[in-house]
């Protein structure tokens, strides 16, 4: 469902040019667990962020489900990647503005989905993830680990094919952290393909997968 | 949607207080100015508009020419309505106002009063809504005098006047034949005692006969419709031709002018209460200078603190929103910061007003604010100054945000040069308006 054909990423300044991913290869297939791996600043989470069609690759090629994206414009993007992906940040990126059936009702808002389909989707998506009686609470009044929780479920509220997390566990302590992965690896059961970012080896086990990327390249 | 976008507004509104407060402030003082002006020109367009026939009605005037300048005079002689009248058939009704100062005294009370010697056709001619008395014979017979609400309560109280008599300068009896409302404040002729025309003769009133004299007489002509204005002006001079000696001819040349002008007009001699056009035109620029700089301003905070939203922003584009919905939802925001703005705009007004009549003479009444046509201003000034206001941030705040924002919610700073340009704007206008109100307020001292 997604290949990777020589990603490069880089930024210019003044002629000279970092690299922040080389020549990436990869080829991930539908109902995969795969696990990003490697120390800080190798290009995880902007391999990430290309693979969610956050940010664009400055050389090589991306197919997703064959269409290729690297020559796709931003509106196109846009329309794909909300249909299809859903992203989990390591700092939860709610809306404090917004109660947690807000938060979760918005990627409905954006997808023109019927006001009574919305709120049947958003009770559902409670219901699963036992959260109803916090339905009106704002983020601010949660934990982390519940907050992760709202992510997750905004995430995947319109049941994307494709969920990536950037260390979804990041900012939790072990227990919490369990509990998320533990989501994860229900959701994966269930058919969706997951991408994670991480630095536990813990978290990396949940999957059947792991890429280890050093320096912008990926480590055979 | 919408609701969604205008809960979140109100939200955000509540949860930065300080920031909206001095915004909502800034807007509503803004706006408040421009209603008052809005309803300062809509008063004075609205001079003389309540007159049914108001089309057909002209005032006629003199034009005479002094070396190279052209005067115009309001007053015009006595006899030239009647003659008027009778050489033209274009002219439905002749009438003339002449003016007096008389002692009134009915019982124990006397006054100096305005009085108005009307001719019998007038109430024909001008639309002044009767309480009591016929207007189409109420000041047929000589010595009798049609009078407002306000003389009417002045004098008699609650009893009802028709039928007693005024004596004028302590010697004439005028009998009362019909009360009038009180004449609205934007009309040019103001006045609240009618006598009638036909009371003056050879003996009591020189001036009836004379192609000479000239004093407060004025003539109004109510034309028949259908007929071209233009035709009749060109058969005024004619009448003075035929009645006056072949020496004085060529001495005036006479002309009218439409009802609505009247109030926008610059003679000499003329009792009407007039404002010159400019201020309209003044008024109005300084109205939009003054949205011009509450939009600025608005666009000036909402913009320095764009970037704190970029966060919210940049999770809204990652949930889905394209450009269009975010700008539809900022501008939504504006929206109700302009809206509630504009409330306490018109609250600013109510208060105002008073202040506003007695320091610019107005007589600005809050029926001017609320009635349907002046909503309609409203509501176009709301949609205007939300839009001025609101494309600006909107786009600004919906450009797109790069990865890097998400990552590690980095606060860009971006766009100062355009918001210190603006600023510069702002205090440029703001100075010149000052100097200016100072300069014109040493000129009229």
């Amino acid at each position: 469902m997604i290949k990777l054909t020589n990603i490069s990423k880089y930024y210019e300044n003044k002629f000279i040019k970092t690299y922040v991913l080389r020549n990436i290869n990869l080829e991930i297939k539908e109902g995969e667990f795969v696990s990003i791996m490697g120390p800080s600043g190798a290009g995880k989470s902007t391999l990430l962020y290309i693979i969610g069609m956050l940010d664009t690759s400055s050389e090589g090629e991306y197919y997703f489900f064959e269409e290729p994206v690297h020559k796709m414009k931003e509106k196109k993007l846009a329309e794909l990647h909300k249909s299809h992906i859903g992203f989990v940040f390591q700092q939860y990126h709610l809306i404090d503005e917004l109660t947690v059936s807000e938060n979760l009702e918005t990627p409905l808002l954006y997808q023109k989905i019927k006001t009574s389909e919305r709120k049947g989707m958003v009770a559902d998506i409670l219901d699963r993830f036992n959260m109803v009686a916090k339905k009106d609470l704002f983020p601010n009044q949660l934990s982390g680990g519940q907050q992760q929780l709202v992510a997750i479920a905004r995430a995947i509220i319109a049941k994307p094919k494709l969920i990536l997390a950037d260390e979804p566990t990041g900012n939790l302590h072990t227990d919490q952290g369990k509990i998320i992965m533990e989501m994860l690896k229900k959701l994966n059961g269930d058919g969706t393909t997951i991408i994670q970012v991480t630095h536990s080896e813990t978290n990396a086990g949940y999957g059947n997968r792991i890429i280890k990327l050093n320096d912008g390249w990926i480590e055979q | 949607m919408f609701i969604n976008y205008f809960k979140i507004a109100f939200r955000n509104i509540l949860r930065h207080k300080g920031y909206s407060a001095v915004n909502i402030l800034g807007l509503s003082v803004g706006l408040a100015c421009v209603i008052i002006l809005s309803m300062i020109i809509r008063n004075e367009l609205s001079f003389d508009g309540f007159h049914e026939k108001k089309d057909r009605i002209y005032r006629v005037y003199i034009e005479t020419k002094e070396g190279n300048s052209i005067t115009g005079a309001a007053p015009v002689m006595i006899p030239f309505a009647p003659a008027a009248q009778a050489d033209i058939p274009e002219i439905e009704h002749a009438v003339r106002i002449s003016q007096r100062s008389l002692l009134s005294s009915y019982n124990d009370k006397r006054f100096f009063e305005q009085t108005l010697f009307v001719d019998d056709k007038f109430f024909e001619v001008f639309s002044f809504s009767f309480l009591r008395g016929d207007k189409h014979t109420a000041l047929n017979e000589p010595n009798t005098v049609v009078i407002s609400q306000r003389i009417a309560d002045k004098y008699f109280g609650d009893v009802n006047p028709v039928g007693k008599s005024f004596i004028f300068d302590n010697k004439e009896h005028f009998l009362i034949t019909g009360v009038i409302e009180n004449i609205p404040e934007n009309s040019h002729i103001r006045g609240d005692i009618f006598a009638s025309f036909n009371t003056y003769n050879e003996s009591n009133f020189p001036r009836l006969n004379s192609w000479g004299g000239l004093s407060n007489d004025y003539t109004y002509l109510l034309l028949k419709p259908g007929v071209d204005p233009a035709s009749v002006e060109k058969k005024l001079n004619q009448v003075i031709l035929s009645h006056t000696e072949p020496s004085d001819h060529g001495r005036y040349t006479m002309k009218m002018q439409p009802l609505a002008d009247i109030h926008f007009s610059n003679f000499i001699h003329d009792n009407a209460r007039t404002t010159p056009l400019i201020f309209l035109y003044v008024f109005g620029v300084i109205a939009f200078f003054i949205l011009l700089i509450a939009s600025i301003n608005f666009i000036n905070l909402t913009t320095a603190r764009s970037s704190r939203r970029n966060k919210e922003i940049g999770i809204r584009k990652v949930a889905g929103a394209n450009r269009a919905q975010l700008i539809k939802q900022f501008l939504s925001e504006t929206f109700v910061f302009t809206l509630i703005s504009l409330i306490i705009a018109i609250g600013i007004t109510v208060l105002l007003t008073p202040l506003v009549n007695d320091v610019m003479k107005q007589n600005l009444s809050l029926s001017t604010l609320f009635n349907g046509e002046f909503i309609a201003v409203l509501l176009s000034i709301l949609i205007l100054t939300a839009l001025l206001a609101g494309m600006y941030p909107a786009f600004v705040l919906s450009r797109p945000v790069p990865a890097v924002v998400l990552k590690n919610s980095i606060v860009k700073k971006g766009g100062y040069s355009l918001r210190a340009a603006l600023v510069v704007f702002q205090f440029a206008v703001s100075i010149f308006l000052m100097i200016s109100t100072i300069t014109v307020f040493k000129q009229v001292l």
